[in-house]
């Protein structure tokens, strides 16, 4: 009995779930991450050494060598739990999935919630959400690019490209799917799960100093932006921008300042307020303050 | 961590669960079964755990535990049909504007518009995106609209009655800026045929569809083709638009209705529009008149005008003066019912 109660006393793993399409830099993130925590360079450490290191493996060999990390393969799927401790010594544990981001594209293309997604839903209590901005731009239209006179059909011998989604609705989709099969209404802006916002490969915008993520999100994703801020309350979100590498990487050509310096001294986050700082582990302390 | 989310009343989940698999390696019920079942609550080794050494504790998770399936939203993407409108008007009395028009005469091509300044970043006076649950609707027509690599923008594809584009009621979600109320805002994207066929003959059974819209709208918007009124042809397509209105003014009542001049770029002979106005007005009184064009006009913003069309025919006062739902969490299910809580 004490012995029961003593489990019921524990407190909860906070389980966050990362989402993101391909090519958008969860990987590169996961590694770099994990150099932090195991640096104990961050605000959040770790508590004790992870058990099996397996998930993070590759993309940290890869990324030592001054390489990119490879993308996660399709149908792997691996978690690590991150026992971490705050910066009051607050001890949590962190659910980190990883999976390749075309289960996320396809979610969106099928529509369906498969058992292991809707598991992963139940237990999360945070989101982290990826975005690459470089590639988040909808192709231009009749109010971008004025007409002087508006086709009434193709001209001969030319067809329409295929439709294709634009990337705010697309990620939107993703997002009503994701709160569906979680339960959650819309007729509130959600407190729970938590969202957090990434902006991956800030390095490749080259933005003026101070440039907030929220305004990037906004001038990039507007839509998506307006979706975000009217489903969740302003303490359940946030964007945070982040460069994990702090540049682009080839598979052709190892990076010598990457290798020499260490991957750990590499790769920086961009907060609220667009103030630039190398502690990667500041998102997930958002997230967990939030929660 | 501040606030237990078990409090919230809007937090929807499974049950807290603190328990955790006996198996090594395995973090369900956080994470996906290691062993590979479909459901951890009937694995073998979350079943012969010892916190359910009872065997009670296990049989009866056993036969009350959902088997886990793919779970399929409760909404197509797709332009809704009347069938999928009960699950709007189940969180919120949803507010129809029935887009009206003559064959060609620019309503799918408004719809587009619309989306278009919403995707860049067009807002509704005191409102903001809050989702929809017709996004594949929107951007089949929206997509015409786009410069792709080969071609310019186009107008949409016809609505038709037949094969092709199917008509339907396209969704959006709205969150008021001022008392934070969703609102549900339907767009009828219907073909002109069905009106043509009501207006000549009120209870023909080809514009069911037709009657149906005007039954239910909450709004319209009337919407008048500039260059169909040009030509030598223009008597017939007047005729159409005058047997439209009369048509209309027996159904309306005391609903807002807009008339909207499309291709105004393209003058209409003044006299001839002078007597169509004349004639509208009789039929309609007080109907609001607008101009637009997708093609830049001096003196005038493009964007600021469609939106504007819009935004008038949007309920000025909230929907609802009745207390908002709160809803408990749901069961444990897949079930696309049980599951939807106005998401």
């Amino acid at each position: 009995m004490n012995n029961h109660l003593a489990s019921l006393s524990t407190p909860l793993p906070a389980s966050v779930l990362i989402l993101g399409e391909t090519d958008v830099a969860k990987t590169h993130y996961a590694a770099q991450l994990y150099g932090r925590l195991a640096k104990e360079s961050g605000v959040l450490k770790l508590r004790e050494s992870l058990a099996d290191l397996t998930p993070f493996r590759a993309a940290l060999e890869n990324l030592s060598n001054g390489l990119p990390a490879e993308h996660s393969e399709s149908g792997f799927f691996a978690e690590a739990i991150l026992p971490l401790l705050g910066p009051h010594d607050e001890a949590l544990d962190v659910l980190w999935p990883d999976y390749a981001g075309e289960q996320v594209r396809d979610m969106i293309a099928h529509r369906k919630i498969t058992p292991e997604w809707r598991q992963r839903l139940a237990g999360s209590r945070a989101w982290l959400l990826f975005l690459r901005p470089a590639l988040l731009r909808d192709a231009d239209d009749i109010f971008s690019r004025p007409i002087e006179e508006l086709l009434r059909q193709p001209a001969e011998g030319q067809e329409r490209a295929a439709l294709r989604w634009s990337d705010s609705a697309r990620m939107i989709e993703l997002l009503q799917l994701l709160l569906f099969a979680r339960g959650v209404s819309g007729l509130h802006p959600a407190r729970h799960p938590v969202l957090g916002v990434v902006l991956s490969c800030w390095d490749e915008l080259s933005l003026p100093a101070r440039t907030t993520p929220a305004a990037v999100l906004r001038e990039r994703a507007p839509l998506l932006a307006d979706f975000i801020e009217s489903r969740w309350t302003p303490e359940a979100r946030f964007v945070f921008g982040i460069a994990p590498v702090g540049k682009q990487l080839r598979r052709d050509q190892p990076d010598d300042d990457l290798i020499d310096g260490t991957p750990e001294r590499h790769g920086w986050v961009v907060l609220a307020d667009g103030e630039h700082n190398p502690d990667l582990t500041l998102p997930l302390l958002e997230l967990l303050r939030r929660i | 961590m501040e606030n237990d989310p078990a409090a919230d009343p809007h937090f929807m989940s499974v049950p807290i669960i603190n328990d955790k698999c006996p198996e090594k390696g395995c973090h369900a019920p956080f994470g996906i079964c290691k062993i590979g079942s479909e459901n951890w609550e009937k694995c073998p080794q979350w079943l012969g755990s010892p916190s359910k050494a009872s065997g009670k504790t296990s049989k009866a998770a056993e036969a009350t535990a959902p088997a886990l399936v793919e779970t399929p939203p409760a909404w197509s993407g797709c332009a809704l049909g009347t069938d999928d409108l009960d699950m709007i008007a189940a969180r919120t009395p949803p507010h129809l504007v029935t887009i009206l028009g003559p064959h060609n005469a620019g309503k799918t091509t408004l719809l587009a518009a619309w989306y278009r300044l919403l995707l860049r970043g067009t807002r509704l006076p005191g409102r903001r995106f809050a989702g929809s649950a017709s996004l594949e609707g929107w951007e089949s027509i929206a997509h015409w609209l786009r410069w792709d690599q080969n071609i310019g923008p186009t107008f949409p594809p016809h609505t038709t009655m037949g094969q092709g584009r199917r008509p339907g009621v396209l969704h959006l979600a709205l969150r008021r800026e001022g008392d934070g109320r969703l609102e549900d805002l339907l767009l009828t994207d219907a073909p002109g045929e069905w009106f043509a066929r009501w207006a000549m003959r009120r209870d023909d059974p080809g514009a069911e569809g037709a009657r149906w819209a005007v039954r239910h709208a909450d709004a319209f918007l009337f919407v008048i083709d500039s260059e169909s009124l040009t030509g030598p042809g223009r008597g017939g397509p007047r005729n159409r638009i005058v047997q439209l209105a009369r048509r209309l003014r027996d159904d309306v009542g005391t609903r807002p209705v807009h008339l909207v001049w499309t291709k105004a770029d393209i003058t209409v002979g003044h006299d001839f529009r002078a007597n169509l106005e004349g004639d509208l007005a009789v039929h309609l009184p007080g109907a609001q008149v607008w101009e637009l064009s997708v093609q830049p006009r001096q003196g005038h913003d493009t964007g600021s005008d469609l939106i504007a069309v819009l935004a008038a025919s949007l309920p000025s006062e909230s929907l609802v003066d009745r207390p908002v739902l709160q809803l408990a969490p749901p069961p444990d299910t897949t079930d696309p019912l049980l599951l939807y809580r106005g998401a």
